[in-house]
């Protein structure tokens, strides 16, 4: 992998990325929520891999602002009624990594961070759909 | 104490699953905190490694307002650039 390639991987995967973000521009969350999660889980997870080549091709940080996630994936009343606290907590610790990381100086710390927040979007997002399932299971009874 | 342990380039890099020379370069260009520890060898605190790995700035005071642009590769710096 080149530095040339490394660039590239990064363009892709930040085009993404930022595609995902700015579909949870609006809350409250709809229907399609848990789908706009795991978008965004995966996208974070390609940025994982691509701010990792960047690591191995030398490439350096410029320590930056911290980041707002979108007003979707901010902590707000409603969420109680779609996951336990737990998996709301730490994703709200992996944004909060992320965005320690972008203010801080290694690119291996961005793409950690990345990481762990694909792991805890994914893991929201199956907490929603096991909230939802039970929901319907108790409504049914 | 586990802060206090010492660290070559290669353990570092052994942990990070990067190469020395990735270490050394993080070490030249003041990413990682890293003591002279003779020629051409250096020595790394356990602590500079995990502050590295969080991402922690030299000056935590120096922090911009947060943004919501969710782009990052703005802050990445090309490799002969720095």
């Amino acid at each position: 992998m080149s530095a040339e390639r490394a660039r590239e991987q990064l363009e892709l995967s930040e085009g993404r990325w930022e595609g995902a973000i700015r579909a949870h521009a609006q809350p409250p969350p709809d229907a399609g929520f848990t789908r706009r999660l795991r978008a965004l889980a995966d996208a974070a997870a390609q940025e994982q891999a691509a701010y990792g080549y960047a690591t191995e091709e030398g490439f350096g940080w410029r320590p930056g602002p911290p980041w707002l996630p979108p007003q979707e994936l901010r902590p707000a009343p409603w969420r109680s009624s779609l996951a336990p606290a737990e998996a709301w907590d730490r994703f709200d610790d992996a944004a909060e990594a992320l965005s320690r990381a972008r203010t801080g100086v290694s690119v291996i710390a961005v793409s950690r961070a990345f990481g762990v927040l694909a792991d805890a979007a994914h893991t929201l997002a199956a907490a929603i759909d096991d909230q939802q399932h039970a929901h319907r299971r108790t409504s049914a009874a | 104490m586990a802060d206090d342990e010492y660290l070559t380039p290669a353990q570092v890099a052994a942990e990070l699953h990067v190469t020395t020379i990735t270490v050394r370069r993080w070490i030249t260009t003041r990413q990682l905190t890293a003591a002279k520890a003779g020629p051409r060898r250096w020595m790394i605190r356990r602590s500079d490694v995990d502050r590295f790995l969080a991402g922690a700035r030299e000056d935590p005071a120096a922090v911009d307002a947060p943004s919501e642009d969710p782009s990052f590769s703005k802050q990445l710096v090309a490799p002969g650039e720095r």
